[in-house]
């Protein structure tokens, strides 16, 4: 169970981040705030499967999803550097 | 397969932060400099699996090094909202 | 620090119209000085007589107005011609920069808001604008 406690940390503090950074999006349609929302939003995702993968107490047995599991950090990952390369007004 | 990730997200990580490091730079906002540690350290979360041969000590290597990103991150949002300054140029 | 200046006495319209475009007084002058004489024509020499500035610099400006759509060339002379819609939008600026005319100014040369700046306010908890009047 303690296995899975960082990565459900992780997945409360990238949620917090992506719902500020959605949240100023919706404000001022800064589209930077929205790649990095969305990276958030997956890195949150990201963790959150890690942590359920990781804890053998309540989902035991999981198959190793890593490959798909890192793929949405990585999906997160590449929609952030989308915006930080193109779409950060200076 | 899970080289070639682990390899993309560490150089992901990495770049984002450069680009962290860059927006404090400009703008001499510490929480910059936290989100820019924080992804360097998660990219180094991703290195160390490569680099240490022991699967246990790696894993709480691991573990803890992604503990202190994540912590550096929500310390970075505390420490927005803490007081009149608002985190302004870095100490 | 950085003064971000809110005005929370201007119409929101007005307010994101100076924040977006108008980046000097003078670009403010020279549009109104044009819906002032909008049945007329107008060229960068007799402005920058009329307003205290060159002819250059009048004439930037008469070219940035164009990009934002409120004036038009016609050979060498120039004349108020906006949408309706932006017509009443600067209506709205005319009158807010006569009565409240500190604010507008305040407003103009406050610095605007970059990607990066909105990316570290996001993480405020509190509605920003209310901050700054502390």
């Amino acid at each position: 169970m303690t296995a899975a406690l960082v990565p459900l940390l992780g997945a409360l503090t990238c949620l917090a981040c992506a719902v500020l950074l959605l949240r100023g999006y919706a404000r001022s349609r800064a589209r930077l705030l929205l790649w990095s929302g969305l990276c958030f939003a997956a890195l949150s995702l990201n963790n959150l499967l890690l942590g359920i993968h990781l804890d053998t107490v309540f989902f035991p047995d999981t198959p190793d999803l890593r490959i798909a599991i890192d793929a949405v950090a990585l999906v997160g990952v590449a929609l952030l550097l989308y915006g930080l390369i193109w779409d950060v007004r200076e | 397969m899970r080289d070639f990730m682990e390899g993309a997200l560490f150089l992901g990580y990495l770049v984002i932060a450069l680009f962290f490091l860059r927006f404090w730079r400009r703008s001499l906002d510490r929480l910059f400099a936290y989100f820019a540690l924080a992804f360097a350290i998660l990219a180094a979360s991703r290195l160390a699996l490569t680099l240490m041969h022991l699967p246990d000590e790696a894993q709480l290597l691991i573990r803890t090094l992604r503990l202190v990103a994540f912590l550096l991150i929500l310390w970075a949002i505390i420490d927005k909202n803490r007081r009149p300054g608002r985190g302004a140029t870095s100490p | 620090m950085v003064l971000r200046v809110t005005q929370d006495d201007l119409d929101p319209d007005v307010r994101r119209f100076i924040v977006e475009r108008v980046d000097a007084i003078e670009l403010l002058e020279v549009a109104l000085a044009l819906r002032a004489g909008r049945d007329r024509d107008h060229d960068a020499e007799g402005l920058a007589r009329a307003l205290g500035s060159n002819a250059a610099s009048i004439g930037r400006r008469l070219r940035a107005l164009e990009a934002i759509g409120i004036a038009r060339p016609h050979g060498a002379a120039w004349r108020y011609e906006p949408a309706p819609a932006l017509d009443d939008l600067i209506g709205r600026v005319e009158r807010a920069y006569r009565e409240r005319r500190l604010s507008v100014i305040n407003l103009i040369y406050a610095p605007k808001p970059n990607d990066i700046t909105l990316f570290s306010d996001a993480f405020r908890l509190r509605d920003p604008k209310k901050e700054d009047e502390r």
